[in-house]
């Protein structure tokens, strides 16, 4: 339950300093950091436009979408608090319910009938499948490395202090981080800001959405990206004191955010179809820190 | 040997034994059989065939259900192919119903012809296993195999594997699954999807079982083969836009992941490691049940449609979900629990896989945990790629708008085509909520057919599991309960809140035609383009050039096919036709020839009376 509320707490400033570090990049001072908190507390209080062409999944999407992230935050353990469900394999069940809420997605976005937001829903099943076996691959890895299969069990025993574990943290965090700018449809894979519906994924499939839908979808995004942070941030806790690794947390949470800003700022999306080669050299460096863990123990 | 001499060895040994394995596949086939019927009842209505022929397919569709039971129950070689047969037939029988159209006829042959290369197979194994034991109960395959080295084990269970592998629809021995699916009518698809291809499951496990050297070499192969049919089966169901087509293939893929279950309890049993093998089983014998839910259940749902509007093409569908709610609200369900994701039934079996293979990652050596590791990443692929077949599939069948008018009015079936389908989701729900009970059920069945030896530690690790199971259930609840208040806070907010309904937004323009729509083709445009190799696709279409100032009329055509099929099945076919084709000189259809034949067949009988 720990962990729940405090990325809840960092989803609230998270996107807000992701628009700073941007508007500061560019030279301007950019809006206050709760900024996006505001707008959604806005458009939860508006009224809606629903296209005439859509039926009750596009009405029901949205939440489910919101539900399922959700639940996945209550998969994720935070300073020594195990998650409000953990188990073994607890990962496979963070995926999948993640995937549940992508699924609503989908279906709400061909429901409008619109041909942009096929093309998004098309893109959004693409690339979200070709990084599914990276993160599997990647926490598998942790839980060879730790000898546990649970979020809670690997990241108490993942130590630091040998050499390799802080390569591996790096690589992990990395490949994270990534998987966290794929999954929200950000910068090197999906341009938010673009002016164009033909060129995004994410934002041209929600489209239709409006009012109290579109706040859930962008209070949604802003949990995502905080639970996914506070993953990278379990890399780092290990089983530190609770006041010294909440500290952690809020660190890593900004750092996060400053690196989701600074990309966002410095780089360029890629082409569409090169998007696919870029997803597929996560797998593989996911493949190489298996391989190294393999190494480690001593097994190749 | 005479006939009743043969009649008399089979019923001397006792044919026929009953273990925990049969009861669970007699069950599942059982209630799947039931619900078909069912729904057939209701889905013949609309056709307009003799007595006769409705008798007839009943008739095969019963002897069917029979062959089945005979094959789950015997213990006797002679007997499992005779119930094997008996299932070959009827089913060959039910899938061409419709007879008159000459696609389904052929669909139907080549069905036919491909579950007796089957049966010559297992028949050839099981010939081996007799002369050299002597016995025609399954103890003569025991005892065979265990005297019998690595290799000639190998060699054994290969020829049982592609066997039972061309029922099943293991790669590359699929290929009439896609033919005859969509040909037979969809309560007979249901069946053969959802359990007729699972007595090839059946005899591989059953089989395998026997062995007494050499499982972890089988197991690898198996595995193997499973990883390559379930993403090939789910590339392919991407791309088809024929929906029980695409059904098929999605059938192909989810036989690769039991298929991948199987492998891994296999290397589990090699390696004397009881955990790994309860596991893999456990997760096979679940997806067994799971899958023939929700494949039966899609079937249904995809026969819905048919009947609505009389086309099996995608392309030509859209907006259903308005017409028909409660078909809509069916192959929803059946998508969400196909693609495993949570709290649907699929989840559970599919859960239980990947912690098999999570639990290989621990063994020793390099190749088993590598192994693990990229077999995992695949059933995360073939998650993701199910995930956007069923998302097309869904959405451009039910949602947007229809892509084409139909000739008719489309409206929602009878109450009878749609009660089965309910039927078919309540143990859907009994999984989903009671997942350790079904675990539990699964894994004494796995212990008891492999006789493994379980250790304290064996004991504990799977009961672990089977806790762990029950975790997973209570997160379901979770999360739908907190589905449910965020869907009630929505709606309450929605109706305080002023709406409005108006047009989808098109940039602007507010009259765009129905075909702009994104198709099935469309969305899984991206996707064919990245797996070109083994996606093969032909088109039609004359390029505009640069001197055309004015285009004048267009068409565009695309055909997909099956990369096995192109490059194994056809070329063997058509090398055994051509030798064949060489003796169709005697062929001709000139009676004076044939009277020569047979003037020369009664000759060569005199000569060879006199002469010996």
């Amino acid at each position: 339950m720990v962990s729940f509320i405090l990325i809840l707490i960092a989803s609230f400033f998270f996107t807000g300093i992701v628009v700073r570090v941007k508007s500061l990049a560019q030279g301007r001072k950019g809006p206050v950091i709760l900024q996006p908190m505001y707008d959604i507390w806005r458009l939860l209080r508006k009224g809606s436009v629903f296209s005439s062409t859509s039926s009750v999944i596009f009405q029901i999407a949205p939440s489910i979408y919101f539900a399922s992230v959700l639940m996945a935050m209550c998969v994720v353990p935070l300073c020594g608090n195990q998650g409000l469900v953990s188990f073994e394999a607890d990962f496979v069940f963070f995926a999948y319910v993640l995937a549940i809420g992508k699924f609503f997605t989908i279906i709400g976005a061909l429901d409008t009938g619109s041909s942009f937001e096929g093309m998004g829903a098309a893109r959004e099943a693409l690339f979200s499948m070709l990084a599914e076996p990276a993160f599997f691959i990647l926490i598998g890895t942790l839980g060879l490395l730790t000898g546990n299969m649970s979020f809670a069990s690997i990241f108490e025993t993942f130590h630091f202090g040998s050499y390799t574990s802080y390569a591996f943290a790096g690589i992990a965090a990395f490949v994270l981080l990534m998987i966290c700018m794929i999954e929200n449809s950000r910068m090197p894979v999906d341009d938010p800001k673009t002016h164009l519906e033909l060129t995004m994924i994410h934002e041209v499939m929600v489209l239709d959405n409006s009012g109290f839908d579109m706040g859930l979808i962008m209070q949604a995004t802003n949990m995502k990206f905080a639970m996914y942070s506070a993953l990278i941030a379990n890399l780092f806790i290990g089983n530190l004191e609770w006041y010294t690794s909440i500290g952690v947390f809020f660190g890593v949470e900004i750092l996060c955010a400053i690196a989701v800003g600074m990309v966002e700022s410095f780089m360029a999306r890629y082409r569409m179809s090169h998007n696919a080669q870029f997803i597929l050299v996560l797998t593989s460096l996911a493949l190489l820190m298996f391989f190294g863990v393999m190494a480690s123990q001593g097994r190749i | 040997m005479s006939l009743t001499n043969l009649f008399n060895i089979v019923a001397e040994q006792e044919p026929f034994a009953i273990d925990t394995l049969s009861w669970w596949f007699i069950a599942i086939v059982t209630f799947v059989f039931a619900a078909g019927a069912w729904y057939g009842k209701g889905y013949l209505g609309h056709y307009e065939s003799k007595p006769v022929q409705f008798r007839m397919h009943w008739l095969s569709y019963a002897v069917t259900y029979i062959g089945m039971m005979v094959l789950f129950t015997t213990n006797n070689m002679l007997v499992f192919l005779l119930g094997w047969e008996l299932m070959a037939i009827g089913s060959f029988f039910a899938v061409i119903f419709e007879n008159e159209k000459p696609l389904v006829l052929k669909a139907g042959i080549n069905y036919f012809i491909q579950s007796h290369v089957a049966v010559l197979l297992i028949t050839a194994a099981f010939g081996w296993a007799w002369s050299v034991s002597g016995l025609l109960n399954f103890d003569g395959i025991r005892s065979f195999l265990a005297q019998a080295s690595e290799m000639q084990t190998f060699v054994f269970m290969m020829m049982l594997v592609a066997g039972f592998g061309f029922k099943a629809g293991i790669i590359p021995f699929h290929s009439w699954l896609p033919h005859a699916h969509p040909s037979a009518p969809s309560h007979v698809s249901a069946v053969m999807s959802g359990v007729i291809v699972k007595a090839g499951i059946y005899g591989i496990v059953r089989f395998a079982s026997m062995m007494s050297v050499g499982q972890t070499t089988v197991g690898v192969t198996v595995l193997i083969l499973g990883v390559m049919t379930g993403l090939y089966g789910i590339l392919n169901a991407a791309v088809h836009r024929d929906f029980k087509r695409m059904l098929a293939y999605c059938t192909i893929e989810n036989i690769g992941i039991i298929t991948m279950g199987i492998g891994v309890g296999l290397i589990g049993c090699g390696r004397g490691d009881s955990t790994l093998a309860v596991l893999g089983f456990a997760g096979a014998l679940l997806h067994t049940l799971n899958h023939a839910i929700f494949k039966a259940l899609l079937f249904f749902g995809a026969g819905n449609v048919y009947v609505a509007t009389h086309t099996r093409n995608m392309e030509e569908l859209g907006g259903l979900i308005k017409v028909m709610p409660q078909t809509a609200f069916v192959f929803l369900i059946g998508s969400l629990a196909i693609g495993g994701l949570p709290p649907f039934g699929g989840f559970v079996s599919e859960f239980v896989i990947y912690g098999s293979f999570l639990d290989g990652f621990g063994a020793d050596g390099l190749s088993i945990p590598v192994l693990m590791a990229l077999s995992g990443a695949s059933l995360a692929i073939i998650g993701g790629v199910s995930m956007l077949t069923f998302t097309k599939s869904f959405g451009v069948i039910f949602l947007g708008e229809a892509r084409t008018q139909r000739p008719h009015v489309v409206h929602e079936v009878k109450n009878g085509m749609l009660w089965p389908s309910y039927l078919l989701m309540l143990p859907m729900l009994a999984v989903m909520l009671m997942p350790t009970l079904f675990f539990g059920m699964t894994t004494s069945i796995a212990e008891s057919t492999y006789n493994l030896n379980m250790g304290a530690a064996s004991t504990g690790a799977i009961a672990g599991f089977a806790e762990i199971l029950g975790k997973v259930s209570i997160g379901f609840v979770i999360f739908a309960v907190i589905a449910g208040i965020v869907v009630a806070l929505r709606f309450n907010a929605v109706k305080k809140a002023p709406t409005h309904v108006t047009n989808t937004w098109g940039c602007g323009y507010g009259a765009p035609i129905k075909g702009i729509q994104y198709t099935s083709k469309s969305f899984a445009r991206t996707l064919i383009e990245l797996f070109k190799a083994v996606l093969p696709s032909s088109s039609r279409y004359k390029a505009i050039t640069t001197e055309e100032i004015f285009p004048k009329d267009r068409s565009h055509m695309s055909a997909d096919s099956d990369f096995w099929e192109n490059s194994l099945v056809n070329p063997i076919t058509s090398g055994i036709g051509k030798v064949l084709d060489k003796f169709q000189f005697i062929q001709n259809g000139d009676l004076q020839r044939y009277i020569v034949y047979g003037l020369g067949y009664i000759l060569l009988l005199v000569a060879s009376a006199t002469l010996l």
